[in-house]
C-alpha cells in the first residue's frame, strides 16, 4: 500500500505538465504548424486579392504602385531621362513600339510582378511549414526570410477604409512574430533586428488604428461639398437669410445667443437677433459623414446647423445638405481651421495618432515613390538617396579627419600628462557647446560649403576617439608594460607593439559612436553654410512643407536614419576585419 | 650563505629599497640585503607576503633601481643588463597578448630584439616544442588553458636565450595539480639549458623541490633570513616529494619561516 502510493507520487511528480490531455511540448508543436498554415492563408489570400485587381481596384490604385505606374507611363514619353527607372520605362514603349506607355498596363505589369513576388512568399513559407513541422533547426532562418518579404509590403499595401487587405498583412505578421518566437534555431543579431523592427511597424500602425478609433478624423473636402467662406458671423448669417447658401455650419457657441434652437423650446424666436433662422442641434451624421466631409465619430455636440426657418422642418437628416451650398466663416470657426486643425473637432486629442503627426508607413514609402515634383522626371526616393550620398561623403571626410585628430590627440594625452591635464578639460568643454552654435562660426571661418560641413561633421566626431584611445592606449595591465621594459622596448615600440593593438576595441567602439554622429554633424553643418544638395537641404526644405505634406519630412528622415546605419554597418564590418578573432575572445 | 665562486651571475651588497622615502608612508621594502647566485643555479625566495622577495626580482629585473647599495648582474649594473637583455621574466599572470598568435606571443621579444623573420619563427617553434605545445603556434591565448598560457610565457621569455630566468609567482594562479606538473616541467627545462632561475614563490614544497638553494626572507622590513642549500640529488622525479630527507628540508624551511615571522 505504501509502496504503491510512493509511485503515484514520483510518476505524479516526473510526468509532463498537460493542457486538455495533450503533452506541452506537442501543444507547441501543433500550435507553431497551425500559426504558419495560417500565415500561409494569408498570403494565399492577399495573392487572389491581387490577381483579381485591376488597375482601378483601390488596393491597386493607392498602393505604392499605383502612382508609380503612372510616373513610369507618363516618364515613358520621353527621350531624355536622368532617371534610371524612367530610362527603363522608355525603353519598354520602345520595345514595344509605342510613343508611350499605358499606364494600366504598366500598373498590371507591376501588379504581377506583385503576386510572383507573393508567390514566392508563399514558396519559402511552404519551405518554413515543413521545417516547423520536423522541428529543424533552420526553421528560424526560413521564417525569417517570410518576415522580410512581408515587412516589405508594409510599404506597397495600402490602408483603405472598409478594406482589410492590409489588415491581413498586419495579422500575418503578427501571426509569423509569435511563431519566430516559438520556432527552433538559434537567434541571431540580425533577426532580433529584423523581429524588432517589425514589431516596431506593427506597433506604429496599431496606434493608428487604435488612434483612429477614439479621435476625430477630418479629411479634405469631397466632390460634393460645396461650400463659401464668409469673413464674419455676420456675413454668413445674412447670406443664409438671403437664400445665397441654404444652410451654415458653426459652433454653437457662437451662436446660441443670436438664434432660437429648432424646435424651439420655449424660446421666443422673434426676440433673437436673426428671428427667421434657426439652428438644428441635434441632426445626425450618415454613412457620408457630415455633408460629405467625414467626421469620425458622428457628428460632435458643438456642431450645429443654421438655416432659414421655414426650412428648418424639412431638415430630418444632414445628409440632405449633400451637395447643396453651404457656408461657414472665418476666424476661430473658420474654414481652414475648420479643414486644416481637426483639433478643432477634436474632443480626445490622440496627437500621435493623425496623419500629420504619423503617417502610414505606405504613404512615407509612397513619398518616395512618387516624383518629388509634380510630374517632376525624379523620383523623391532617387532624389533623397543622391542627398544621402553627398551628405554621406561630406560625413565620410569629416570622420576621417576627426578620427585622425582624435586618435593623435589621445596618443599625445596617453603619453604626456601636462598635456592630458592641460588639454583635455578644453577638449571635452568644446563638446559642451552646442553644435548648433558652432555651426555658423565655422561657416563664417571658412565659407560656406562641403569643406565647413566636414569641419562641423569632425568636430562631433573626434571626441569619442580622443577620450576612448586614451582609455585604449592605458589600458594594458602594468605587467604587460613591464614584460615590454623587460626587453628594453623603447617608448614608441611599446606603443606599436603594446598600447595601440590593445587600444583598437576601444578606438572601434568609438569609431562606431562618430559614424552616426559625424552624419548627424553633416545634416547640422549644410543647414547654416548653405550647402543644399544634401539631406539637411532636404530636411529644411520638407519642414517647411511639413503641415500640407508630412511624408516628404518621415521620407528624408528615413534616408538619413538608413545613412547613419550605414556608415555604422561599414564600421562594424571593418572592426570585425581587423579585430578578427579577439571579438570573440571579448 | 654559499661563498661566491667564479663570476656570479648576480651579486648584492647591502642592497636597501625605501619606498616613499622622507614621507610618513615610507616603506623599507628591503634592508641589507646579500646575495650571491651562480650561474646554474635554481635559487628560490620565499617568505611571507610583504617581505620584500617580489621587490628582489624587480631590482634584478631594473623595473625598478635600490635607495642605496651595489647590486650587479652579470657584473654590470641591472640597467645595462636589462638593455642587454640578460634575462627573461615569467609573471604570475601569463601576460600573453590576446591580439596574437601563440607562436607571434613567444617572437615577441624577437621582433623587438630585430631578429630576421625566418629565425623568429623557428625560434618560437623550438621554444614551443621546448614546452610541448608544438602544435599550438597558431592557437590564440584564450584558446589555451591557464598552465598552458604560462608554459607558453616561459617559452617566450626563453626564446631570445637569456642567461638567467627571473619568475615571480609563476605558478601562483594554477591549482595544485597543475602546479606539481609545471614544476617538473620547469626542472626539465632547467636542466636541458642550464640557465639560472629566480624563482619567487610562497610555497614551501614547491621552493624545495625546484631550488638548489632557498632564501628565506622575513618582513617588515624585508631581509634575509636563512639561505637553505637542498641538497636532493637531481633529477628530481615524482618520487624526490616522498624521501625523508625532502620532508627535514620542508620542515626546516617551515621552521626558518615561522622564526622570521614570530622575531
Amino acid at each position: 500500500m505504501t509502496d504503491s502510493t510512493h509511485d503515484n507520487l514520483s510518476a505524479a511528480s516526473l510526468s509532463v505538465p498537460t493542457l486538455a490531455g495533450m503533452p506541452v511540448a506537442a501543444l507547441r508543436h501543433w500550435g507553431l504548424v497551425a500559426l504558419t498554415c495560417a500565415v500561409l492563408v494569408l498570403i494565399v489570400v492577399l495573392m487572389t486579392t491581387y490577381q483579381t485587381a485591376t488597375a482601378e481596384t483601390p488596393a491597386m490604385a493607392q498602393s505604392t504602385l499605383g502612382p508609380l505606374s503612372e510616373w513610369l507611363a507618363a516618364r515613358s514619353a520621353e527621350d531624355n531621362q536622368p532617371a534610371l527607372l524612367g530610362q527603363l520605362a522608355r525603353q519598354q514603349a520602345l520595345v514595344a513600339g509605342l510613343d508611350r506607355l499605358d499606364p494600366v498596363t504598366v500598373s498590371d505589369a507591376l501588379r504581377k510582378g506583385l503576386v510572383a513576388y507573393l508567390g514566392v512568399a508563399l514558396v519559402i513559407g511552404i519551405a518554413g511549414l515543413v521545417a516547423q513541422s520536423r522541428e529543424v533547426t533552420w526553421t528560424r532562418r526560413v521564417l525569417l526570410v517570410v518576415l522580410l518579404a512581408l515587412d516589405a509590403l508594409v510599404f506597397i499595401i495600402p490602408p483603405l477604409d472598409n478594406d482589410s487587405t492590409q489588415l491581413m498583412l498586419f495579422v500575418a505578421i503578427a501571426l509569423l512574430l509569435l511563431v519566430l518566437l516559438f520556432a527552433p534555431g538559434k537567434v541571431s543579431t540580425f533577426m532580433g533586428a529584423v523581429v524588432v523592427f517589425s514589431s516596431l511597424m506593427l506597433a506604429w500602425e496599431a496606434a493608428k488604428a487604435v488612434g483612429g478609433a477614439v479621435d476625430y478624423k477630418v479629411t479634405t473636402p469631397q466632390p460634393g461639398w460645396n461650400y463659401t467662406t464668409y469673413a464674419t458671423l455676420d456675413e454668413m448669417l445674412t447670406n443664409v437669410q438671403s437664400g445665397a447658401v441654404k444652410v451654415a455650419i458653426v459652433d454653437e457657441n457662437d451662436v446660441e445667443n443670436l438664434i432660437a434652437p429648432y424646435p424651439e423650446e420655449g424660446a421666443d424666436a422673434a426676440a433673437t437677433q436673426y428671428p427667421d433662422l434657426r439652428m438644428l442641434s441635434d441632426l445626425d451624421t450618415d454613412a457620408n459623414g457630415l455633408l460629405g466631409l467625414p467626421v469620425i465619430p458622428p457628428f460632435p455636440g458643438r456642431l450645429v446647423a443654421v438655416v432659414p426657418a421655414a426650412d428648418a422642418e424639412t431638415y430630418t437628416g444632414i445628409g440632405q445638405l449633400l451637395g447643396q451650398p453651404v457656408g461657414t466663416y472665418t476666424g476661430a470657426f473658420s474654414l481652414e481651421k475648420f479643414l486644416n486643425l481637426p483639433r478643432s473637432l477634436v474632443l480626445l486629442d490622440l496627437k500621435i495618432t493623425n496623419d500629420l503627426n504619423l503617417p502610414h508607413l505606405q504613404s512615407i514609402a509612397n513619398a518616395l515613390w512618387q516624383p518629388a515634383r509634380r510630374n517632376g522626371d525624379l523620383l523623391l526616393g532617387r532624389i533623397l538617396a543622391d542627398s544621402g550620398w553627398f551628405t554621406w561623403t561630406e560625413a565620410a571626410i569629416g570622420f576621417t579627419s576627426g578620427a585622425l585628430l582624435g586618435f593623435l590627440l589621445g596618443v599625445m594625452f596617453a603619453h604626456s600628462g601636462l598635456l592630458e591635464r592641460g588639454l583635455l578639460p578644453f577638449v571635452v568643454a568644446s563638446q559642451t557647446v552646442p553644435i548648433l552654435a558652432v555651426a555658423p562660426m565655422v561657416v563664417i571661418w571658412l565659407g560656406a560649403g562641403p569643406a565647413s560641413v566636414a569641419v562641423i561633421s569632425a568636430y562631433l566626431t573626434f571626441f569619442p576617439v580622443t577620450i576612448n584611445t586614451l582609455r585604449g592606449l592605458t589600458s594594458p595591465h602594468p605587467t604587460a608594460i613591464e614584460l615590454m621594459q623587460s626587453y628594453a622596448a623603447t617608448r614608441w615600440t611599446i606603443l606599436w607593439k603594446l598600447r595601440f593593438p590593445a587600444s583598437l576595441p576601444y578606438i572601434f567602439t568609438a569609431l562606431k559612436v562618430s559614424a552616426t554622429a559625424s552624419v548627424v554633424g553633416a545634416i547640422i553643418g549644410e543647414l547654416p553654410s548653405g550647402v543644399r544638395g544634401g539631406l539637411g537641404g532636404a530636411i529644411l526644405n520638407f519642414n517647411s512643407y511639413y503641415v500640407s505634406d508630412p511624408t516628404k519630412l518621415w521620407a528624408a528622415i528615413l534616408i538619413a536614419a538608413l545613412v547613419g546605419i550605414a556608415f555604422f554597418v561599414l564600421v562594424s564590418v571593418v572592426e570585425r576585419l581587423v579585430l578578427g578573432r579577439r571579438v570573440q575572445a571579448e | 650563505m654559499v661563498e661566491a665562486v667564479g663570476t656570479p651571475v648576480i651579486s648584492a651588497r647591502n642592497v636597501n629599497k625605501i619606498f616613499n622615502s622622507g614621507s610618513s608612508e615610507q616603506v623599507v621594502a628591503l634592508e641589507n640585503v646579500n646575495l650571491n647566485v651562480q650561474p646554474g643555479e635554481f635559487i628560490s625566495l620565499i617568505g611571507p607576503s610583504g617581505c620584500g622577495k617580489s621587490t628582489l626580482l624587480r631590482l634584478i629585473a631594473d623595473l625598478i633601481e635600490p635607495t642605496s647599495g651595489d647590486l650587479k648582474v652579470n657584473e654590470k649594473p641591472p640597467h645595462r643588463a636589462r638593455l642587454d637583455r640578460d634575462y627573461g621574466m615569467v609573471f604570475q599572470a601569463a601576460t600573453l597578448y590576446d591580439w596574437r598568435t601563440v607562436s607571434k606571443n613567444v617572437q615577441l621579444p624577437l621582433e623587438i630584439m630585430k631578429y630576421p623573420a625566418a629565425q623568429r619563427k623557428a625560434r618560437a617553434q623550438e621554444m614551443l616544442e621546448l614546452v610541448e605545445l608544438g602544435k599550438f603556434g597558431n592557437h590564440y591565448p584564450w584558446q589555451l588553458s591557464g598552465g598552458m598560457q604560462q608554459r607558453v610565457a616561459i617559452a617566450r621569455a626563453l626564446s631570445f636565450e637569456p642567461s638567467l630566468l627571473l619568475m615571480d609567482e609563476p605558478f601562483g594562479a594554477l591549482d595544485e595539480f597543475t602546479r606539481e606538473r609545471m614544476n617538473m616541467e620547469l626542472l626539465r627545462i632547467w636542466e636541458r639549458t642550464k640557465i639560472t632561475v629566480i624563482f619567487v614563490t610562497h610555497s614551501i614544497p614547491e621552493a624545495v623541490f625546484l631550488s638548489s638553494r632557498v632564501v628565506v626572507m622575513s618582513p617588515r622590513p624585508g631581509r634575509i633570513t636563512q639561505v637553505v642549500d637542498v641538497d636532493l640529488p637531481y633529477p628530481r622525479v615524482f618520487e624526490t616529494r616522498e624521501q625523508p630527507r625532502y620532508f627535514q628540508l620542508a620542515t626546516m624551511v617551515r621552521e626558518y619561516l615561522r622564526e622570521a615571522h614570530g622575531g
